[in-house]
């Protein structure tokens, strides 16, 4: 179900690039800019379209954040009801005019989002959740109780003379529905450049696969923090627009928490992070609850809700990735299967590897990790462990099970805190610094089970690693492009990366890696899974790596290759450093063969 | 604050708490064997309320009488939600998982709504209305109740789940899915069981809340928002977590509302679940 949800969310980001879709938005456009001078004045319909279009222009804004990049809210009423409270505030005690107010509503509702995503951007799934219900229902309670801001009674909007520079027009709807029309059609176009921009990029690939993302050196605070404020900044205006519509605001009808689930079942419905699905989601709710409404009349007896309901029980049994994959091609599934390519293609065409372009030389070390001790719990995980890494060279790191390893590899990585020790890259500390942050300084990892970002296509993934540091798309392009030609799968670029094969997927971890231009590749079991063939294909990819002046650190169980590949190895057991040296001298050592085979083997050896 | 005063706050505290903490309990069962949070939680209470008050009202049944009956149904209503819902979504994506029950949660408040309108009722005259006075203190019949039936199904559903065949198994599909599943262990049966349970444990919690607080279709909302504080507070998943963090969660709100407007005298509960979730995410009582 994962994957289907993947798959359909992957093909949004393929729209139609001929001169149709052009023509039918623009054509559809037209009509809906000219439809009110059809409806003749006729009530309903003019409200109709104006609360789709205004519900629409909402669920593309409750996407950014939670489509894009994956925070479900149910909470977003904080910000429709600030931004209602905000401008019409503004105008009882400051007389701002209101199209001020709505930009004041803009700002205060980011940074409310600013502040509520500094603490919970840390909370995940479910956590995350049930924080934004109860930061809402707090907030509604607040507000209920507030006389400064007219507490249950609420607030009537300052009546200004009807015209379009006092957001106000007497009796007359019309203009609202061009404003909201308007709105929606901005929110629109804003979403669906964001999702093929650098940022839109960078959410998704938070989304699909946080560690990854910040492995590559992205903050995720930073980026989610950006997401909501774009979020709540739109739903600020929406709010605005609300209040300057009815006139009358009080906490239920924009703070309550109906108004927050109303929000987020739009791109739910529709279909989560795609442009389409709001859209889709505003006209299919917005109708039943309106025409619920005028049948049932009153609140429509909650018919609508009922209908709204079953909806979504069925689209998260049976569709996850929402109505707009009842109408799209879901790519990921209908895609050829992956080719074993580890078979087919030719090992690593890449520059030559016989000789290392840059001289290496014994005294230069450039990460320095001096006594290094980790505990958890009553394990010493690392034990007072000091090595130098050299400039250029490939470090491999032996041992058998419960060595220490994937500790050292936390450690300097920045996944793990050690108790003591230090660890320097180029004479400067690095302890206590995120991944994200030692992947901006140049130490970057790969996974002993890959992580590729599974929404987006082989060559995609490169580019999210390539955005890192070039911002311009068409030379990260070029640069995703090199990287898979290096790894040999530049003939998969544009196929999905949820078909990859565990080989594939490995070289794509390692494309992705490289494309951030790392000072030290941290390579996490590069072998492990491998099928024996492929072996040395990677191995000879290894080495043109290195050659190209990245130095390389790999964790490795295939003793036998890592010897083949690694300039020098350090041997652990039990969380201390056993041994070091030339591949050759430490396979002989005798506590390597002691930790890997026991005292009695060794003794009857 | 006089002694009486806050012996008397400290009795309705804990008569609310051990509500909280039987729907607490119910959700973080839920939560411990499949990682799912049940958001309709709140709506099987207020199913269970509906059924107290009409079997009262119509049926002249007393909510004594009908607890074992809402508790059976509610039963039969949480397995059956399991099999037509929650299973389709159990292998899914977290969003799938969310919006399922969230689906569920807005189409049964939707349909009380419609069918029962939006009035509040209330259970009067049960047999288990009235006061009794300890000293000074007034104990409300309805809250020593709740206190006593919740204590009682907290103990109960101890020694189904530490003492009986498929509590053993409940615990194992908990603990490691698959290596129950290897052992032999039926683990959709077993989730079934799970849902079955919690719906029984809301069940009862409806059918004694019944009898001191009013039922509307948005009932639920109030409690299923406490119930997740009381949920993040006794560390998620555990049952014994749940127990406690209800009933520390009832004495809070009584408090506040003692110095606060009654209306807000939720809004320190909820800063209590995000300084948990923040501070010490594996709740008062678990391990770091």
């Amino acid at each position: 179900m994962t994957n289907r949800l993947i798959a359909t969310v992957h093909s949004s980001q393929f729209g139609a690039r001929s001169w149709l879709m052009p023509t039918i938005v623009f054509a559809s456009l037209t009509a809906l800019v000219l439809l009110p001078f059809g409806l003749n004045g006729r009530p309903f319909e003019l409200r109709l379209f104006t609360i789709i279009f205004l519900n629409a222009a909402m669920g593309q804004a409750w996407n950014i954040l939670g489509g894009y990049a994956g925070q479900t809210s149910i909470g977003h009423a904080i910000f429709f009801g600030l931004g209602a409270y905000t401008s019409t505030l503004a105008g009882l005690e400051l007389g701002l005019n209101p199209w001020l107010g709505a930009v004041l509503a803009m700002l205060v509702s980011a940074l409310a989002g600013v502040l509520l995503g500094f603490p919970c951007f840390r909370l995940k799934g479910h956590y995350f959740v049930i924080a934004t219900l109860v930061i809402a229902e707090s907030i509604f309670l607040v507000f209920t109780e507030w006389n400064a801001v007219g507490a249950a009674i609420g607030l009537e909007i300052p009546i200004r003379p009807s015209s379009w520079l006092n957001f106000q027009f007497g009796r007359d709807k019309t203009p609202y529905y061009w404003i909201a029309l308007a709105f929606a059609t901005l929110v629109t176009v804003f979403v669906a450049r964001l999702s093929s921009h650098r940022l839109g990029f960078i959410l998704k690939a938070i989304r699909d696969d946080e560690s990854a993302a910040r492995s590559l050196g992205y903050s995720l605070q930073r980026y989610k923090t950006i997401a909501i404020a774009f979020s709540a900044g739109l739903i600020g205006f929406a709010g605005t627009f609300y209040a300057q519509y009815v006139l009358l605001i009080d906490p239920p009808t924009v703070l309550g928490a109906p108004i927050s689930i109303a929000i987020a079942l739009i791109p739910i419905l529709g279909g989560i992070g795609t442009v389409s699905g709001p859209l889709l989601g505003a006209v299919v709710l917005t109708t039943l609850s309106e025409y619920s409404r005028a049948y049932f009349s009153g609140s429509g007896r909650n018919v609508d809700l009922m209908i709204y309901g079953a909806l979504i029980m069925a689209i998260a049994a049976y569709r996850p990735a929402g109505l707009v994959s009842l109408f799209r091609r879901v790519r990921g599934l209908n895609a050829p299967e992956s080719v074993p390519v580890d078979a087919t293609a030719p090992a690593v065409p890449v520059t030559p590897t016989a000789a290392p372009a840059f001289e290496r030389t014994a005294a230069d070390p450039i990460l320095c990790v001096r006594s290094v001790s980790r505990r958890f719990g009553g394990l010493q995980a690392l034990d007072q462990v000091s090595f130098q890494v050299m400039r250029h060279e490939i470090l491999g790191i032996v041992g058998p099970n419960g060595a220490g390893k994937s500790t050292l590899f936390g450690v300097m990585c920045g996944d793990i805190r050690p108790d003591s020790g230090s660890v320097k890259l180029e004479g400067m500390p690095l302890l206590g610094e995120r991944s994200d942050t030692l992947a901006r300084r140049g130490i970057v990892r790969t996974f002993q089970t890959p992580r590729p970002f599974l929404s987006m296509s082989f060559e995609e993934n490169i580019l999210v690693a390539a955005l890192v540091r070039i911002t311009d798309r068409r030379e990260a392009r070029r640069e995703a492009r090199a990287r898979l030609a290096q790894v040999g799968l530049l003939d998969c670029a544009d196929r999905p990366a949820l078909g990859a094969s565990t080989g594939q997927r490995k070289r794509l971890d390692i494309a992705r890696a490289l494309a951030t231009n790392p000072t030290i590749l941290l390579l996490d079991e590069p072998l492990g899974g491998v099928d024996p063939g492929s072996i040395p294909g990677v191995i000879e990819l290894l080495q043109a790596i290195r050659a190209q002046g990245t130095t390389i650190v790999v964790i490795e169980h295939n003793l036998e290759a890592l010897s083949g590949l690694a300039d020098r190895l350090i041997a652990m057991a039990l969380g201390t450093k056993i041994a070091e040296g030339a591949p050759a001298d430490v396979m002989q050592d005798r506590r390597l063969v002691h930790a890997y085979l026991g005292a009695e083997v060794h003794a009857a050896a | 604050m006089t002694t009486e005063l806050l012996l008397q706050l400290l009795v309705s505290g804990l008569g609310m708490g051990f509500i909280f903490a039987l729907i607490a309990v119910g959700l973080a069962l839920i939560y411990g064997m499949m990682g799912i949070v049940n958001f309709a939680h709140g709506e099987f209470l207020m199913i269970s309320m509906y059924a107290t008050y009409y079997a009262f009202s119509l049926g002249h049944l007393d909510p004594v009488l009908t607890l074992p009956l809402v508790a059976a149904a509610m039963f039969v209503l949480g397995v059956f939600v399991y099999y037509v819902l929650v299973r389709r979504v159990i292998n899914g994506s977290m969003h799938a998982q969310i919006f399922a029950t969230f689906g569920l949660m807005i189409f049964l408040q939707a349909a009380a709504q419609f069918f029962f309108g939006a009035d509040y009722y209330a259970v009067t005259g049960s047999l288990l209305s009235g006061v009794v006075l300890l000293g000074s203190v007034t104990l409300p019949m309805p809250q020593i109740s709740a206190a006593i039936g919740a204590t009682l199904t907290t103990l109960a559903l101890y020694v189904v789940m530490f003492h009986t065949a498929p509590g053993r198994s409940l615990r194992a599909v908990s603990q490691d899915r698959i290596a129950a599943l290897t052992l032999g262990v039926n683990a959709d049966r077993m989730n079934a069981l799970a849902w079955g349970l919690s719906a029984a444990c809301v069940g009862i919690a409806g059918s004694l809340l019944a009898n001191f607080y009013y039922v509307f279709p948005r009932v639920g909302g109030v409690f299923v928002l406490v119930a997740y504080v009381a949920v993040a507070l006794g560390g998620f998943g555990s049952v014994g977590g749940a127990l406690f963090g209800g009933l520390i969660i009832g004495v809070l709100q009584v408090l506040a509302g003692f110095y606060l407007p009654s209306t807000l005298k939720f809004v320190p509960v909820y800063l209590l679940y995000l300084v948990i979730v923040l501070v010490r995410p594996t709740g008062l009582l678990g391990r770091q």
